[in-house]
């Protein structure tokens, strides 16, 4: 038992620092504060390998949530931009071509439950014709392509390859609270026409062929949920060493003391979680409850580290500008996107139900219990 | 990175609930509650080699390594306290009263005490604790003062596990006025002498054998001092560090008792039209207290894991108990909440459950005590290292 990295896991590690101190910090701002991330700061960080070690087949996952950790501790969302990626790059598999691809699968009405989307795509001679409107796309400005989740007949979804240049698109964008860099949009497709290659893949009602993609994008998202909150603490630290009141950094008061103990337990709780899922997955077991084990805990607790930040920093932490309260903002949309918080605890509860107490007899040779 | 168990520690898990239901269920059931050690127990717990697993082999046990193993202190208390909760206190309140006899003794000591405690001759008892002195250890005022080849020990000792039926008691008091821990030294006392006294048997919360114990001119052999003189604090907190994350593991057990008690529950009790699985309300207690234990888990083994490659594991320990006490608290209760009026009924698991799970709330360190530590050495900056493999803070 241990949650320690190896030798290569390290390195992988430091070159991200490495990326880190010579890209990104530079560039922080920009994207947190502005909301401006540019194809320049995707060159860069594909020239760093980052890009290839997040969204390449030779990482492992330990690898790669520790990565969207150390990115998300910097820039939660420059790291957003990945946890998309990770998800489209999945549902690709071997037709995945290095391009930038954003998921349009969520709809006004549409969202737990994808099964009453409106678009439709309607097979004409040779081509898709699909037609529907499309909410919360992440980086539609970036995208080469939508990846857009339409009804097909015979009761059954598929999802579209559509290039953003295809005739038809209006997209318009929706401001969203925190995650400034991350931008969200609604896509319209009117009659938008594409080959009949473009289909990648097609599922049932039931949507577990996307269940796979789906646990990917709960490990990415828990990811950028710890980065959060380990700003966060690393700022409430910081603060709790250097502000006095009563004649004493207020970091000896145990007013203090204890939310940074619970920050810091709730932390390291949802590390093992996440860290269980990826080795899970590196292992090619079953990871599924794993990942919404770590998706949901971790994303709650980074809910709590944010707000103690905010707390810990008094008036200055709800200055718009502070590093505490775009955190406080950029957070919350943890608890919701790569499914809510309420589809987590569903998942876990299924796999309790028919599992837990079901053969008292059985012995549990690993950690899970 | 590895989640799982290594072989040694699946067979051991397995010799475990192999050993509880062949004889150590029958015998707590034989004995139900009662605030009294079970000898019953303690045999079998020797016969099986329980109390051997950590001890040295040049004293009677069955460590190779010489070296006491948290992991394995974590499985079996884990293990005992989600099979058989009276065989968990009964190995763990001994295992720890003799810890400081295998940190400071003499081989002389080691080889007779220790001996009579893997073969389950004698239990024993920790004594630390003082009607004035919990949380603050350090301000305990029960005095040893040496009279020519003796010790002399006057004071009083509370909530002491094991009290009345202990053979030996390892007792803390102060030599010296020193200041702080500095005055603190650590003795060997058999409770056949004149002078210690059980004056009380306290009844608990959940069963379990404690009480208060009384020395009033108690005389002991000049060479029942254990270790050095002064370094008796060192000594209990030492024996409380390698503890530590195996109260987290006690926790985790009765906690997964209590989940897989109510899981089965769930699923067989009807209401509105159908089992009450159906709800969410009772889906998202099992989901949240699953996830919860798992963490709980995860973090236990992992303060031991840090222990057993020789690493300081105040944060880690701090954080496996505080949290592990915690869970347990919700999942016990949020059990009895799905078992409804069936869980306070006498007999029903949840019901006693749910008293076995706050004692460790309290005991080797209190939650306040736990959150004191961890934010304080969080800010301070005492935490810090430059370990660039570990991925939990």
């Amino acid at each position: 038992m241990s949650y320690e990295l190896n030798e290569h896991q390290i390195a992988q590690r430091q070159q991200t620092k490495k990326y880190i101190s010579e890209h990104l910090v530079n560039s922080v701002d920009r994207m947190e504060t502005e909301g401006v991330i540019t194809a320049d700061d995707i060159n860069a960080v594909k020239e760093s390998g980052i890009w290839e070690m997040v969204l390449g087949n030779e990482t492992e996952w330990i690898s790669k949530v520790t990565v969207l950790i150390e990115l998300a501790k910097t820039s939660p969302s420059f790291a957003s931009l990945f946890t998309d990626l990770i998800f489209t790059k999945s549902i690709l598999a071997n037709k995945y071509d290095g391009q930038f691809y954003s998921a349009a699968f969520v709809e006004e009405e549409a969202g737990s439950d994808l099964s009453v989307i409106q678009t439709e795509a309607r097979k004409i001679k040779n081509n898709w014709v699909l037609t529907g409107e499309k909410w919360f796309v992440a980086n539609a400005e970036l995208a080469d392509h939508y990846m857009v989740l339409a009804k097909t007949p015979d009761n059954t979804f598929s999802i579209f390859r559509v290039s953003n240049e295809a005739e038809g698109i209006i997209t318009q964008e929706q401001k969203k609270m925190g995650l400034e860099g991350l931008k969200l949009s609604k896509v319209m497709f009117n009659q938008v026409s594409i080959p009949s290659s473009s289909l990648i893949l097609s599922v049932d009602r039931s949507f577990e062929g996307l269940n796979y993609a789906n646990g990917l994008a709960k490990l990415s998202i828990s990811s950028l949920a710890i980065g959060i909150a380990e700003a966060a603490l690393e700022e409430s630290l910081v603060r709790a060493r250097a502000r006095e009141q009563f004649g004493n950094p207020i970091g000896d008061f145990q007013a203090i003391q204890f939310k940074i103990a619970d920050i810091t337990v709730g932390i390291n709780a949802a590390n093992t979680l996440l860290y269980l899922a990826a080795q899970k997955l590196d292992r090619n077991e079953e990871f599924e409850t794993e990942a919404a084990m770590a998706k949901v805990f971790s994303t709650e607790i980074a809910s709590k580290a944010v707000n103690h930040a905010v707390q810990i920093h008094g008036s200055h932490g709800l200055l718009n500008d502070s590093t505490v309260s775009q955190l406080y903002r950029s957070q919350r949309l943890t608890e919701i996107f790569g499914q809510t918080s309420e589809m987590q605890r569903i998942t876990i509860a299924k796999y309790v139900i028919d599992h837990i107490g079901v053969n008292e007899k059985e012995v549990n040779y690993g950690l899970s219990l | 990175m590895d989640y799982r168990f290594n072989e040694r520690e699946q067979a051991l898990i397995k010799k475990i609930k192999e050993v509880c239901e062949k004889q150590l269920i029958p015998i707590q059931e034989e004995f139900g509650e009662q605030d009294v050690l079970s000898f019953d127990m303690v045999r079998a717990l020797a016969e099986n080699d329980f109390y051997r697993r950590h001890i040295p082999v040049a004293y009677g046990g069955l460590n190779e390594a010489d070296q006491a193993n948290a992991t394995e202190l974590c499985i079996i208390r884990e293990e005992l306290a989600r099979q058989c909760p009276l065989a968990e206190s009964t190995y763990s309140v001994t295992c720890l009263g003799s810890f400081p006899i295998l940190l400071a003794g003499t081989e002389e000591q080691k080889k007779h005490y220790l001996g009579k405690m893997t073969s389950g001759e004698e239990v024993f008892a920790f004594a630390l604790t003082e009607p004035n002195a919990g949380s603050d250890a350090v301000s305990l005022q029960t005095t040893a003062k040496l009279d020519g080849n003796e010790w002399v020990i006057n004071g009083k000792k509370i909530f002491i596990s094991n009290a009345g039926d202990a053979g030996v008691y390892v007792v803390f008091a102060r030599t010296s006025d020193a200041p702080g821990s500095k005055g603190i030294s650590t003795f060997i006392v058999e409770d056949d002498n004149i002078g210690l006294e059980v004056t009380q048997r306290l009844k608990m919360i959940a069963p379990h054998p404690i009480g208060e114990v009384t020395f009033t001119n108690c005389r002991i052999p000049k060479e029942n001092l254990l270790g050095e003189e002064g370094r008796g604090f060192k000594y209990a907190m030492q024996s409380l560090d390698m503890f530590r994350s195996s109260v987290g593991a006690q926790q985790v057990g009765f906690a997964e008792a209590a989940l897989e008690h109510a899981a089965e529950y769930a699923r067989k009790r009807h209401a509105f039209g159908g089992p009450i699985t159906q709800f969410q309300a009772i889906q998202f207690k099992l989901a949240d207290m699953y996830t919860e234990i798992q963490a709980a888990k995860n973090l236990v083994y992992y303060a031991a894991h840090r222990k057993d490659l020789g690493n300081r594991v105040t944060k880690e320990a701090a954080i496996a108990k505080l949290y592990a006490t915690q869970v347990a608290q919700r999942v016990a209760y949020e059990g009895q909440q799905i078992f409804g009026g069936y869980g306070m009924i006498k007999g029903n698991p949840l019901e006693l459950l749910y008293r076995e799970v706050r004692p460790a709330a309290i005991y080797e360190g209190s939650t306040e005590i736990q959150h004191m530590v961890i934010g304080r050495g969080m800010i301070n900056g005492s935490f810090i290292d430059d370990s660039v493999e570990k991925v939990l803070l």
